[in-house]
């Protein structure tokens, strides 16, 4: 009987012939062979023409990352990866100019690659679009839009390597401040051959009056990507950044080893959303995108905030805990998240909160949703360590199985060491039950429509904290998923 | 560095020297036993594999919050002579009215136990020295010998156990006492390992009491395992109270089958032991299967508790309950670890798992890890966990009629700590652990 209502709504589901990202850019491109040794990594130092210490940092890196044996703890299942089977750089050749004479950086852009940006909606023109996007193909950032606006405010928003060769007193500051090199497997990689990402700095007491946004894109086959990202908030600014992400449709895993570190000085407060829909590959997931992602961010001074808010859509395999550092006294830490996993994605995500300072508060939302032959993980940490008096946290954990072939899970770890502080966490699992589906349908909504509102309303908690757009399209891309056609 | 092949372990000098102690302990016992016995090459095998695993340290994801290096500075001796003072040994016994059966450092003692020729027919009851002599006597032990041999004390247990208890209820049977067990320490250092197996047959009910004591200098190292298999409609309910002196280390496993339609429940009362670990694996393999897992552990100094569970659905209809509360004072640690396991074909599944702790030190310290692991769309699960300090409204509420700070903060830890013993069916039993619980942790309240 079970079986039946299933074989419905897996039907629907697997009507997913196309992932509307999954399109192939062809243009010229400069790629590396594949393989990954110490010349590479000097090649790719040599080819963003980075200072000495840049190079000493990824070679640091590198050794180190040889010397560690590649995790797998998180609960998914795959091949060890073969670390010499991947190109680690490639750029669109117009590209690597555009990188060189950013003064002409908008109509630098390689025509093709611009095509793919408007095709996938990102304005990466300075057009009268309320944002400013820095648009990263492949290994290369290709344009940073808005710059003179936000320049007039004291803002830095430029993409790293630009950032290496600019600001080399603040990268060097910051970079590996939050995530060393010798943090985990996937950070020493990224930080060895760390292809480009978006530096962001905002200054004393500056709001940033628009959303700043990165969008990647992976088109090469057989690269992977490894951006770096830093964003630094100083004392009482205030930022949203967003970021996105897409690749075409491969027959072999890509990999995508990604190192964020955000820095939140006194009384500022950063909100950092992000929409991963990478490509989760075909009907097992083959081919998808291999996402290894370390994002960490410090609550350095008093009062800081930082919120992480995730809708994780794409990828084969997702392995992401944001985290917070909550240093400063009073400071606060937030993680919303929305998980959609669908035919044979494995996610193993959620989050770190460690609270160091005093009252330091802690929100944790977690909505997992299993459909398909998928693994869903929650997986988290909160701990309080014994100098945080007066530390509070809220952890809520939901998980929904649309089908009885899904997994939904919860590894929360909880360590306390002060007695003040309160730490509470919950978890539910539940279904889309027969009868709803069936008053849904009685009152003339579709079956289609009535999964997405009820998931919608499932994920509502976590959606009013995205910008407004970008609910919308985190939305949408929801009921995409579970039409099949994303995933 | 991408190879996955493991290398050769390495071992402390000081976890090294403690297995090259417990090796030579074995050896002498299978010595001992006679070559050629069959349970020779079972505990071989036991010893070959600890050899090769070694004691976990706290690298181990199991062992992060446990650390053994205490327990491994000490070798605990496997002979000695037994102090008997039989007075001192009745008085430690449980006020309950029951079968009582006594083991004195780990071996059974008939002379200190009730005369068993009143028990109705249907029961058998035998020591696990008795069962050893056996040819092949060691084998209603090890049925879930894999399970046991996946940590490192159930490795021990199986080179090491020279008695227990195994006790049949056919079906149908009912005690209508519990059977009441007291395992005593007299000896500071010994080690004390023990393997029983309790096996209800269809509809038979158990009661069952166990108690972890020591008089005088008794501190030793207590390694249980325990089995325990209930077929169809069988009932049991379990208590195990566990008081060992503050230096003492206490290992206990234990592995339960449930058929269907039986109930189980169980009680762990954790307030001793410079180490102890307590877990149960639960597998609930038939449909409307109930089970009950309840821990109240109250730890102070530098004590570590450890209580875990494992509870695994296999089959529809199946309930869990568990209720875990936790008191830590001055530097003690806690750590609560439980998993709840729904395969697929566990449809309609309702488990539930509570956890929770008060901390009453700035010291103290809680690991809590509430898991759940769900491959079934149509279940009611959830999981719970909350630590905190006593509320200050709570004191000033009991203040406010005429309690002093003292009393009201004794009163509420206290009130805390015993909820989980509501679910104490027999009265008499209850009532003898309330007050055995306030009278053990009160002196430790201010």
């Amino acid at each position: 009987m079970q079986t039946t209502q299933y074989e419905e709504i897996n039907d629907i589901l697997a009507k997913n012939q196309h992932y509307k990202e999954g399109f192939h850019t062809q243009t010229l491109v400069e790629t590396f062979a594949k393989g990954l040794n110490e010349d590479v990594v000097k090649a790719i130092s040599a080819k963003k023409n980075e200072p000495q210490w840049m190079l000493d940092f990824r070679l640091k890196a590198f050794r180190h990352w040889q010397t560690m044996p590649e995790p797998h703890w998180a609960k998914a299942e795959y091949e060890p990866i073969d670390y010499q089977d991947y190109s680690y750089y490639s750029a669109p050749e117009c590209g690597s100019c555009a990188t060189d004479g950013q003064a002409e950086s908008g109509s630098a852009v390689d025509p093709e690659v611009a095509k793919a940006f408007a095709a996938l909606g990102v304005p990466i023109d300075d057009s009268d679009a309320n944002i400013a996007v820095d648009a990263i193909f492949d290994s290369v950032s290709v344009s940073t839009t808005k710059r003179d606006q936000l320049e007039k405010l004291g803002i830095i928003f430029c993409s790293f390597s630009e950032a290496v060769q600019d600001h080399p007193e603040l990268v060097q500051r910051y970079l590996g401040s939050v995530v060393p090199y010798h943090d985990n497997f996937f950070a020493a990689l990224n930080s060895a051959v760390a292809s480009d990402g978006t530096f962001v700095f905002i200054p004393e007491g500056v709001r940033c009056p628009i959303d700043l946004s990165t969008y990647f894109r992976i088109n090469e086959a057989k690269t992977g990507q490894f951006e770096r990202t830093i964003l630094i908030a100083e004392k009482g600014s205030y930022i949203s950044y967003i970021e996105g992400c897409s690749a075409p449709i491969r027959d072999t895993y890509q990999l995508h080893a990604a190192v964020v570190e955000v820095i939140v000085h006194e009384d500022a407060e950063v909100k950092y959303s992000t929409v991963q829909n990478w490509y989760p590959g075909d009907e097992d997931c083959q081919g998808g995108i291999l996402n290894f992602v370390t994002k960490r961010g410090v609550c350095e001074g008093r009062n800081a905030k930082l919120s992480w808010t995730q809708a994780e859509t794409g990828s084969a395999i997702t392995w992401k805990y944001p985290s917070c550092i909550l240093k400063g006294d009073n400071s606060i830490g937030e993680f919303y998240s929305v998980a959609l996993t669908n035919r044979r994605q494995q996610a193993d995500t959620g989050t770190k909160m460690i609270h160091i300072g005093k009252n330091t508060r802690s929100t944790i939302i977690s909505k997992g949703l299993s459909a398909g032959k998928s693994d869903n993980t929650y997986r988290g940490l909160v701990k309080i360590l014994p100098g945080a008096e007066g530390a509070r946290n809220f952890t809520q954990c939901d998980s929904m199985l649309i089908g009885n072939q899904c997994g939904a899970h919860t590894f929360p770890y909880i360590e306390v060491q002060n007695p003040t502080a309160q730490v509470e966490h919950e978890a539910t699992t539940s279904r889309i039950g027969e009868d709803q589906l069936f008053y849904c349908q009685q009152r003339g909504i579709s079956e289609q429509d009535a999964i997405s509102m009820i998931v919608n309303g499932f994920c509502k908690e976590v959606f009013k904290e995205l910008p407004l757009e970008f609910a919308q399209e985190a939305e949408e891309l929801l009921a995409i998923s579970l039409e099949g056609s994303v995933g | 560095m991408t190879t996955l092949s493991k290398p050769m372990k390495k071992f402390s000098p000081l976890a090294q020297a403690a297995m090259d102690y417990y090796q030579s302990q074995a050896k002498q016992l299978m010595q001992a036993e006679g070559e050629g016995h069959a349970v020779t090459a079972f505990r071989q095998a036991a010893l070959n594999r600890f050899l090769e695993q070694g004691f976990p340290t706290r690298k181990d994801e199991d062992w992060q919050f446990t650390p053994l290096s205490n327990f491994l500075k000490t070798h605990y001796a496997f002979n000695g002579v037994s102090r008997i003072d039989e007075a001192a040994i009745a008085a430690v016994k449980p006020k309950v009215d029951g079968w009582h059966l006594v083991f004195v450092d780990g071996y059974f003692s008939e002379i200190l136990s009730d005369d068993l020729a009143g028990m109705p027919s249907g029961v058998s009851l035998e020591s696990g020295k008795d069962a050893l002599d056996f040819e092949q006597g060691f084998r209603v032990f090890a049925d879930h010998e894999t399970d046991i041999e996946q940590d490192a004390f159930g490795m021990l247990n199986a080179m090491l156990f020279d008695d227990g208890l195994f006790i049949e209820l056919a079906a149908h049977v009912r005690l209508a006492k519990p059977i009441v067990v007291s395992y005593v320490q007299t000896l500071a250092s010994h080690a004390n390992t023990t393997r029983c197996k309790i096996k209800l047959g269809r509809g038979a009910q158990l009661q069952l009491i166990e108690q972890y004591v020591a008089i005088d200098a008794g501190c030793g190292f207590e390694n249980s395992v325990c089995e325990i298999d209930l077929a169809e409609q069988a009932k049991m309910s379990q208590v195990i109270w566990q008081n060992l002196p503050e230096q003492g280390m206490f290992f206990n496993n234990q592995f339960i089958d449930l058929a269907e339609q039986a109930q189980f429940n169980t009680h762990y009362i954790g307030l001793g032991s410079a180490i102890s670990r307590h877990q149960n694996h639960v597998q609930m393999a038939g449909e409307r299967i109930e089970s009950e897992q309840n821990s109240i552990c109250f730890a102070r100094n530098q004590q570590i508790m450890d209580t875990r569970t494992y509870t695994g659905h296999s089959v529809e209809w199946g309930a869990s309950r568990q209720l875990h509360k936790l008191v830590l004072a001055d530097q003690a640690i806690g750590v609560f670890n439980g998993m709840i396991k729904v395969d697929q074909k566990a449809q309609k599944t309702d488990g539930m798992m509570d956890n929770k702790n008060l901390l009453l030190s700035n010291k103290a310290q809680m690991n809590a890890k509430p898991q759940l692991e769900i491959y079934a769309d149509d279940v009611k699960c959830s999981h719970g966990s909350a630590s905190g300090q006593i509320s200050a409204d709570q004191i000033f509420y009991l203040q406010a009629r005429g309690l002093t700070k003292q009393q009201a903060r004794q009163l509420v830890t206290l009130a805390f700590l015993m909820e989980p013993l509501e679910s104490v069916a027999d009265h008499a039993v209850r009532d003898w652990l309330q007050q055995a619980l306030s009278a053990a942790v009160t002196p430790y309240l201010n």
